[in-house]
């Protein structure tokens, strides 16, 4: 029995983990991390008729394009369409000479990228 | 007939021969005393130095970056100033970054040798951005205020 206590105890020292009491200490300072932008967004094709309809690439993680249309002097019409996908169809009169169009993606949006309607 | 002068001179000889050979017994027991216990007990002082805080600053970011809602990388720069070698046991938020940034503690475990240079640590989606983070966010570079632990290796 005395043996069978003492072979135990032997083994006990044995395995158990040496006692480590690391020295700590700590600072203040400031990591770094960077925001993404959202790439730019290119019209394909603007073809006037009727209806008329644009075309552009789709910005990676766009949930909403704004189309506004441009009359021939430069005014913004003074009607605009939303579109969640990377076209759209729309009739617009023949004074319209120009489409503007932006990406949003979540909080942030492109800025607005124009083409010529021939 | 030795006279009385003669008598007190040689007194005067005999009492110096009696000092000097005390003082030289005395003297002479305590040199070999010395030679004796050479050696002996006692204690020797020594002092343990304090452990120094990490240099902490930010690293370039070339992966994960963020966009609304989303999750990215953050990356810290830390160097150890200690003559041993240490490990960075946790980074931990440490007040609000802008653009609706928060940053979620890691434990990266990094090994740092002793007094070492700069070593930039990569914190892969620690960083989260809100989801209304402002138009203006778009290519920003974070600060993201954070507290840096190191611990002996």
């Amino acid at each position: 029995m005395r043996a069978v206590i003492a072979g135990a105890a032997v083994l006990c020292l044995v395995a158990a983990p040496a006692a480590r009491a690391a020295w700590q200490t700590a600072a203040p300072g400031t990591a770094k991390a960077k925001a993404g932008t959202v790439q730019a967004l290119v019209i394909t094709s603007c073809a006037k008729g009727t209806p008329t309809v644009v075309s552009w690439d789709p910005v990676p993680g766009a949930n909403l394009y704004t189309v506004l249309w441009q009359q021939g002097n430069g005014a913004n019409a003074p009607f605009g369409e939303t579109a969640t996908t990377a076209s759209l169809t729309y009739s617009v009169p023949s004074s319209i000479s120009r489409v503007r169009v932006q990406a949003t993606v979540g909080s942030w949006a492109t800025t607005y990228t124009q083409k010529d309607c021939p | 007939m030795i006279s009385f002068r003669e008598l007190v001179r040689r007194r005067y000889v005999r009492r110096g021969v009696i000092v000097f050979a005390v003082m030289t017994t005395a003297l002479g027991s305590g040199v070999a005393y010395a030679a004796w216990t050479s050696s002996g007990s006692g204690s020797a002082t020594t002092k343990a130095g304090t452990a120094q805080a990490p240099v902490v600053s930010g690293g370039a970011v070339t992966t994960g970056l963020l966009y609304p809602g989303g999750t990215g990388d953050a990356v810290v720069t830390v160097s150890n100033p200690n003559p041993y070698p240490v490990i960075v046991t946790t980074v931990a938020p440490n007040g609000p970054a802008t653009c609706g940034v928060t940053f979620t503690q890691r434990s990266p475990g990094t090994a740092l040798a002793a007094n070492s240079a700069p070593v930039a640590i990569t914190l892969t989606g620690a960083v989260t951005m809100s989801s209304n983070a402002a138009n203006t966010c778009q290519g920003a570079l974070i600060d993201v205020p954070v507290l840096v632990t190191i611990a002996s290796a």
